[in-house]
């Protein structure tokens, strides 16, 4: 009888010692700081600064993209092609699609992005090239009702920018 | 009949595969995983491990990390004494061995869907407006912010979207399943029941008088 006492005791304090002693051991690992025992300070540190870029914060000029109010001449099969910079970005991310729509001096204009993938390290500064046809010779080549969409890749998480008219030129 | 014969009929079978089965299941890897993009976020649960990654950052937790270490401990020491219960039935000591660890995997397979669902139900019904209202502060938009995510119970694919009014829309593809790990554990929780139902049978020790 003793002996099932015993063991029964034994039981109930090995329970107890498997529930409590986990808590204890972290609080102690980490100078009893709940916050420390709970999250890896470092590995937040680490993930904030991953992330940074991301969500927003004084380098963020991902707001600013400027798309151009004109354009050259289209060649002779009405054919418009040209570079545009990108301002430098606050992560690494691969831009996958840019389009772009607009008026051109009356005459409707696609313009798309001829790279396949165009790959941005942080705060570089990046080049696509836009191609797309006039299909008749346009009064001007002012571009007014631009509406236009960049999208970014990072992780497998897709970032779809909408462009509107802004200054700037090619 | 032969000892031999004598010895194997002795055995308690049940209560002897439920113990290996106890003691293999620590080493089965994750029951339950989910996945957002590629690398954005990976986490992996078992009440042995808990792998988590954001943007390719390992976030770890010494508490979690010690309260998995002792989960290891309580399945091995559980699946060690139903085996001893199991080789010896007839033993005083038999039926407190067994009732230490024989519901241990029931009890945890439980608290896993316990853990799914809620979880579930937190980032379809919760997660949505407050990612939408800390975007909107972050940003000035408040009022244009919002985010849908549908997330499947258990198991599916679903693409989750945070729309920035006109300004932006960011989305990722999230899958979430269950590995043949919790099935092995379901099982293992199924033979732990019938474990303890048929241990009953057998002939239990009585102390002499």
């Amino acid at each position: 009888m003793e002996q099932e006492t015993a063991l029964k005791w034994g039981f109930r304090i090995l329970g107890i010692l498997l529930s409590i002693g986990p808590l204890l051991g972290a609080m102690a690992l980490n100078g009893w700081d709940i916050q420390k025992a709970v999250v890896d300070q470092e590995g937040i540190v680490d993930l904030t600064s991953s992330l940074s870029g991301l969500t927003g914060g004084e380098n963020n000029t991902l707001g600013s993209i400027q798309t151009p109010s004109s354009i050259n001449p289209p060649d002779e099969n009405g054919k418009v092609s040209f570079q545009m910079g990108l301002p430098p970005f606050p992560f690494a991310a691969t831009i996958t699609d840019f389009n772009y729509s607009a008026q051109c001096g009356g005459v409707p204009l696609n313009l798309v992005m001829k790279e396949e993938n165009v790959e941005l390290g942080p705060s570089e500064n990046a080049t696509i090239t836009l191609e797309g046809t006039l299909s008749s010779i346009p009064t001007s080549f002012e571009l007014t009702n631009i509406t236009g969409t960049m999208t970014l890749e990072k992780y497998g998480v897709t970032i779809a920018l909408n462009l509107s008219q802004s200054g700037g030129g090619p | 009949m032969t000892p031999v014969k004598e010895t194997l009929k002795g055995i308690n079978w049940l209560a002897l595969i439920t113990g290996i089965f106890m003691i293999a299941l620590i080493f089965a890897g994750p029951w339950w995983q989910v996945t957002a993009g590629d690398r954005a976020m990976e986490m992996a649960i078992s009440p042995f491990e808990f792998n988590a990654t954001l943007a390719g950052q390992s976030l770890r937790s010494t508490l979690t990390e010690l309260f998995l270490l002792a989960s290891k401990i309580s399945f091995l020491l559980g699946g060690i004494f139903l085996i001893m219960s199991s080789l010896s039935p007839k033993s005083w000591w038999t039926k407190y061995l067994m009732k230490f660890g024989v519901m241990k995997p029931f009890w945890s397979v439980i608290m896993l869907v316990i853990m799914v669902v809620a979880g579930t139900v937190l980032m379809n019904n919760v997660v949505p407006g407050f990612l939408s209202s800390a975007v909107g502060q972050a940003t000035g938009q408040q009022s244009q912010a919002q985010t849908i995510i549908n997330l499947p119970y258990f198991s599916g694919s679903t693409q989750a979207t945070l729309a920035l009014g006109g300004q932006a829309t960011i989305s990722t593809q999230i899958t979430l399943g269950l590995t043949w790990a919790f099935w092995f554990a379901v099982v293992t929780a199924g033979l732990g029941i019938a474990t303890r139902i048929f241990s009953r049978r057998y002939p239990r020790y009585a102390p002499s008088k």
